[in-house]
């Protein structure tokens, strides 16, 4: 079937309407009087029949210039038959016949090696004029056959190549099919492999052969992690997880895997799963604390296993939470605030000046302290936690000290608390607190009792506790660390709520920026923007920093099909690097097994590599198509000839035109 | 000088001669033998006498030799009448030769000329009607007037129009196209304003709208005898060029595009003979004559085969 090589080159068949609407506009007729045009009259009315050549007819230069520059696009859209040649070459077929060649394709309804003994033999037939060899590329590469006609190529393909239990050799292979080529400008080594093993990667000649790379199989790939779900969990008060993930084996064979899971990077479970073939397995693991904000599961795939190795989970997706502590008996917070996850701890020491600790960027400072509350405006804090503030601070109030309270519940508790189960709360001493001022919330525990007075104003939250943590009798151990554990919680909601999108999905640019930083974009206007991931440290080159990036019709992202944590940055003239925004990458729910690879990558000598790594990659294909039957030639002698008739048919209007004056 | 101003031309037409067999129709007496039999000068045949009829048409010499009284018997003979109708449309104006001077017009004016002065000596009456449209213009011609009429009309169709007066002289007062060919309509005219019979010349090109010279024929070949002179010029004949071009009809000025190609040339060719053909064939099969005027040709070539072959015979 003929096939287009240069499709894109179609955008030429506009030169035909543009050729008949010039035609028609230029088209200068000369005036003649003419004693009586009832007879010509007759004649064009006869000629104007329905058909499209009747009427070109009647316009011959016309009908000859439409169809020269349109036998000319065909030939410029590069018409041909795939794979057929009429060359005498010498061209050695690799069959990869390793175990991973088994694995059934359903799309295709076969197995691989079946899928590539199939392709094998079309190209055999395509190419029947020339000299070939048949080699294996299981763990111990064999010459089949050597020197072979293509009659007796069909047969050995035919009969002769069966699977084997080994991994695929593909070096040694291609090295004895070039050893067995004699060098030359016809030879030629196809290699028809699923590229499944790591060696693959490798499968290269030494430059004296081209070699052309055709994948085999695209469907599904043998194991994979289909799902990792994270879900909090609550026993007994105590924040914890469940971690679930499964892991398919889709090979027709009985495996033995590896499957490691780790939590920001710390391996918390390592095991190694057997897996019936077309089967799956599943594990539940639960974690105490809260929820995490990076899970891994990995798997480790043997040698000559294709694998989605690796699924990333993000379900807590904020950044390092950096807390100061300000205050004279920090270890009464520091034993709280340490267990909870995510979070740095900076603490003030005694003998160091408190005006130090002021310039320190942090996202949360608790404030123990009555003189430095009054200056936490000085403070790089998103926001603040006052203890014991006095009269004033923005706008408090507070009198004496209170007994045996009983606040009225919150028509509607702050969302945060709601579940949060502080029944074991005793306070001994709680101020009698008010707001006159800016401290909107107040915040009660599930028996009523006011647990702090919240504000948030300018992207910065305020809270001032409702009793002296001194002197109360909270379980330490687990209803302080939540309560915190909650406030911080509330402050990355929402003084840094990180944006979150799909693995895979559409991610426009603008909506990745902080809102905050795109004043920066003006400043760094011309500049790369890269993103990076910042736990692979893999870093992308996005674009060009403009103002259009952030407009409606602005930029994408490039697909990320990997989750975890990404900064958008650019790097100023003095090499600073300047964040313009960072955001969150969830996995998909499911793994996406498929892949889509090219038909035909081909590359001689030393580049090869690349391309066979290309073969494992999803995204970098150079599709050639080689040695085809190509049909440009014949289109363009088509188009002189037309070119020809052209000439001739001008001359012989002038021939005739010279006649008809020297009658006249 | 015109053409009928040279010695040359005026000598060669003394040598013709109209003759017209038993169609004199006029009132007057003229030369040409009648049907009928009466007062004539020329004895038609012998009868036998009956008493009582006039003795001195008695032939002496005839009754001596047979024996037996005879009466001579004259045929009459009376005028003819001579009806010449000329195409004045637009499309008489193209010609040949050299910067197409030899119009078909022209040429079809000298040939109205010669049949004009050789009938008129005849003492026959002679009708010169100009028409395209319509008649529109119709002159008697005789031999002391034949100059003056024709000296007339080849000065208002200087210039290619027919009067000096008119809109733009192309069309008359009522708004009509005077340079349009309307053969049957112009015959009807002639019908209707000329009804004693007689021989009719129509020198024209004879092609209108609807060739309705072809239709006409039947009906000219009931009342008179005719001869149809179809002018024609090379450019009738054959496209002159191939190429593009824009055709613009000189009677109607209706335009046409037309990419003229070697096999539509030849097309147009073979249409117009096809034409010629058929008027030629629809005049004999009516008893009447056809020759084709040629812008180019010596107009005493059709002349000689006008006068020489004693033309009508009833």
């Amino acid at each position: 079937m003929l096939e287009f090589q240069t499709f894109a080159n179609s955008i030429f068949l506009i030169s035909i309407p543009v050729l008949v609407t010039l035609y028609m506009l230029k088209l200068k007729r000369q005036n003649r009087k003419f004693p009586n045009v009832y007879f010509l009259k007759q004649i064009v009315s006869e000629s104007r029949g329905s058909s499209l050549l009747k009427k070109l007819s009647a316009n011959m230069l016309l009908f000859l210039e439409i169809m020269f520059l349109l036998f000319l696009c065909i030939a410029l859209l590069s018409p041909f038959i795939p794979g057929r040649s009429f060359h005498q070459k010498k061209i050695a077929v690799i069959i990869d016949n390793s175990i991973t060649m088994s694995a059934y394709e359903p799309e295709l309804n076969a197995s691989r090696l079946e899928i590539a003994l199939n392709e094998a033999t079309e190209f055999v037939s395509n190419n029947y004029a020339s000299e070939f060899t048949i080699v294996c590329a299981s763990e111990n590469p064999a010459l089949i056959g050597g020197k072979l006609t293509a009659q007796e190529a069909l047969e050995i393909l035919k009969n002769k190549i069966f699977i084997t239990h080994y991994k695929a050799e593909l070096t040694g292979a291609i090295a004895i099919a070039e050893g067995f080529l004699e060098a030359g400008k016809n030879n030629e080594i196809y290699l028809f492999s699923d590229f499944s093993s790591k060696c693959s990667d490798n499968a290269v000649t030494a430059g004296k052969s081209g070699i052309i790379y055709r994948k085999i199989g695209s469907a599904v790939k043998n194991i994979g992690i289909t799902a990792l779900e994270i879900a909090p969990e609550n026993e007994t008060g105590s924040a914890c997880y469940n971690i679930f993930f499964t892991v398919r084996n889709y090979s027709p064979f009985e495996i033995s895997i590896p499957v490691t899971v780790a939590i920001a990077g710390n391996v918390i479970y390592s095991s190694v799963f057997t897996i019936a073939k077309n089967s799956s397995e599943s594990k539940i693991l639960r974690q105490y604390g809260n929820v995490p904000r990076d899970v891994r599961v990995e798997i480790r795939p043997e040698d000559y296993l294709q694998a989605d190795n690796v699924m990333q989970s993000g379900y807590n997706s904020s950044k390092n939470f950096k807390v100061l502590l300000v205050s004279d008996n920090p270890y009464f917070y520091k034993s709280a605030l340490e267990s909870i996850s995510d979070v740095t701890l900076t603490i003030t020491e005694k003998n160091v000046p408190r005006a130090i600790y002021r310039s320190r960027e942090a996202d949360l400072a608790i404030i123990d302290d009555t003189g430095e509350i009054e200056q936490y405006q000085k403070y790089q804090a998103s926001n603040f936690i006052f203890i014991r503030p006095e009269s004033g601070v923005m706008g408090l109030k507070i009198s004496g000290e209170r007994f045996n309270l009983s606040f009225k519940p919150a028509a509607q508790p702050f969302e945060y608390m709601a579940n949060v189960d502080l029944s074991g709360l005793y306070v001994s001493r709680m101020p009698f607190i008010s707001s006159a001022g800016e401290f909107g919330e107040i915040v009660y525990s599930d028996n009523s009792v006011a647990l702090f007075l919240r504000a948030f104003t300018a992207g910065h939250n305020y809270f001032v506790f409702a009793f002296d943590p001194l002197f109360s009798n909270l379980p330490l151990k687990v209803a302080f660390p939540v309560l915190l554990g909650n406030i911080i919680n509330i402050c990355r909601q929402n003084n840094s709520e990180i944006k979150r999108f799909e693995a895979g999905g559409e991610i426009w640019l603008k909506d990745c920026l902080d809102d905050s930083k795109k004043s920066f974009i003006e400043t760094g206007a011309g500049k790369i923007l890269y993103l990076k991931n910042m736990q692979s440290g893999d870093i992308k080159e996005v674009g060009i920093l403009s103002g259009d990036i952030i407009s409606n019709a602005g930029t994408k992202l490039p697909i990320i099909s990997t989750g975890g944590d990404y900064l958008l940055y650019f790097n100023d003239n003095s090499g600073n690097t300047n964040e313009l925004g960072n955001f969150y990458v969830n996995c998909p729910p499911k793994a996406d097994l498929d892949i889509t690879p090219g038909r035909y990558f081909q590359k001689n000598g030393a580049d090869a590599s690349k391309n066979a790594a290309a073969a494992n990659n999803k995204n970098g294909y150079d599709i050639v198509a080689r040695d085809n039957l190509s049909f440009s030639p014949f289109f363009i002698f088509i188009a002189v000839i037309i070119l020809l008739i052209d000439w001739i048919y001008q001359n012989h209007r002038l021939l005739w035109k010279k006649a008809g004056d020297k009658n006249d | 000088m015109n053409f009928f101003e040279d010695p040359a031309f005026i000598k060669k037409l003394e040598g013709f001669k109209m003759v017209i067999k038993n169609q004199a129709r006029g009132l007057r007496f003229g030369e040409n033998r009648s049907k009928n039999y009466g007062h004539g000068l020329e004895v038609s045949h012998l009868k036998n006498y009956s008493p009582g009829e006039d003795i001195k048409f008695i032939d002496w010499n005839a009754s001596f030799r047979l024996n037996k009284t005879y009466l001579k018997v004259f045929s009459q003979t009376k005028e003819n009448n001579i009806y010449i109708m000329i195409d004045r449309s637009a499309s008489m104006d193209f010609g040949d030769g050299e910067n197409k001077m030899e119009t078909k017009y022209m040429k079809g004016l000298m040939l109205a000329y010669a049949v004009s002065y050789v009938c008129a000596t005849g003492f026959n009456r002679v009708f010169l009607l100009e028409f395209s449209n319509y008649i529109l213009r119709s002159n008697e011609i005789t031999r002391n007037n034949i100059n003056i009429k024709f000296n007339e009309l080849i000065r208002n169709n200087a210039g290619g129009n027919i009067q000096a007066s008119g809109n733009g002289g192309n069309f008359d007062a009522g708004g009509i196209n005077m340079r349009r060919t309307l053969i049957s309509k112009s015959l009807h005219d002639f019908f209707v304003n000329f009804k004693r019979k007689g021989a009719l010349f129509c020198i024209s090109d004879f092609i209108d709208s609807d060739l309705s010279v072809i239709e006409n024929i039947p009906k000219i070949a009931l009342l008179h005898n005719f001869y149809l002179v179809h002018t024609v010029c090379s450019d009738d004949r054959q496209i002159p060029a191939l190429g593009e071009f824009k055709y613009e009809d000189a009677e109607t000025g209706e335009f046409i595009e037309v990419s003229m190609t070697p096999a539509i040339a030849e097309e147009y060719s073979r249409k117009f003979n096809g034409f010629s053909a058929q008027i030629a064939g629809t005049a004999l099969k009516h008893g009447g004559n056809y020759i084709m005027l040629n812008a180019s040709d010596d107009v005493f070539v059709p002349l000689k085969e006008i006068f020489m072959k004693s033309v009508f015979y009833a």
